[in-house]
């Protein structure tokens, strides 16, 4: 009993972190501590690990040692935080293209990486498949299937940063928000944050299929 | 060996239907909401953009 509480709080500190984790990887400027840290430590903040994705990971550390406290109650969580930051933050992302395809079609072009004729309709599908694979995670069932997607959607923009770096392309990757040219080091942000949400997803493919309620009160639905 | 059998467990388990039902409504999702835009935010479905002269390197 003693161990589940213990769990329980360490599990509320690591929530209260993964959620301002995914609050500064999708809205870093609303932040005011990430200008202090801009002005204090600009090469840090610039090139090492985008502060979000260090509060992510600090939830992780949590997460084990919750694990180790109570398994069951650990992996109920994890599986809930991780399907609602995922598709919340694909929901989000997703919300600028689809107001705006031109601008996001101009963006895709400045990557030269898909061919000329592709990138229109690749700028209408990519969000539209973005916001329903978010809503999807979060309020059907289909855990499995819609991981995979993910997993396709991260892979594909791993492959189109890492081809704007190695070209030296200076792009912004249009996860967030639709603008012009970036700072590189915006680029290496972007890429490190897909590698590290590739985690929570290749996890949620081994999970069962089940809705949120289901994984929270599995006798009551059937 | 574990990681094998797990990858071929998913893949045995998925349901097809549900990505068939996902590209539909993907496709259906993107036409109609190319239809709502503005003359300014509208694009055609074959074409592509021009390079941006900011956008920084060599164009490929």
């Amino acid at each position: 009993m003693k161990k589940s509480i213990l769990a329980g709080i360490l599990l509320t500190f690591a929530t209260i972190f993964f959620c301002l984790g995914i609050f500064e990887i999708s809205f870093p400027h609303i932040f005011a501590w990430s200008e202090l840290l801009i002005d204090s430590f600009p090469k840090i903040y610039r090139y090492s690990i985008h502060i979000g994705v260090t509060e992510a990971l600090l939830a992780t550390l949590l997460m084990v040692f919750a694990c180790f406290l109570d398994k069951i109650l650990s992996m109920k969580v994890l599986e809930t935080l991780s399907r609602l930051g995922l598709g919340g933050m694909f929901i989000f992302a997703s919300l600028f293209k689809i107001q705006d395809p031109h601008n996001f079609a101009v963006l895709m072009a400045q990557y030269q990486f898909l061919p000329h004729d592709l990138i229109n309709p690749m700028a209408l599908m990519m969000p539209s498949a973005e916001f329903l694979v978010g809503i999807a995670i979060i309020i059907t069932p289909f855990t499995k299937e819609n991981s995979i997607l993910l997993l396709f959607m991260f892979f594909s923009f791993i492959i189109a940063l890492s081809h704007a770096l190695f070209h030296d392309l200076a792009i912004t990757c249009g996860c967030f928000a639709l603008e012009g040219a970036q700072d590189k080091a915006e680029t290496w942000t972007s890429l490190i944050r897909d590698l590290v949400l590739l985690i929570p997803t290749l996890w949620l493919i081994t999970r069962k299929n089940q809705s949120l309620i289901q994984i929270w009160f599995p006798h009551k639905i059937k | 060996m574990k990681w094998k059998q797990t990858w071929k467990h998913t893949i045995s388990v998925l349901n097809w239907k549900y990505f068939i039902a996902i590209a539909i409504l993907t496709f259906a999702f993107a036409i109609v909401n190319n239809l709502r835009q503005s003359p300014e935010t509208k694009v055609d479905w074959i074409g592509g953009q021009p390079l941006l002269e900011e956008t920084a390197g060599e164009p490929l």
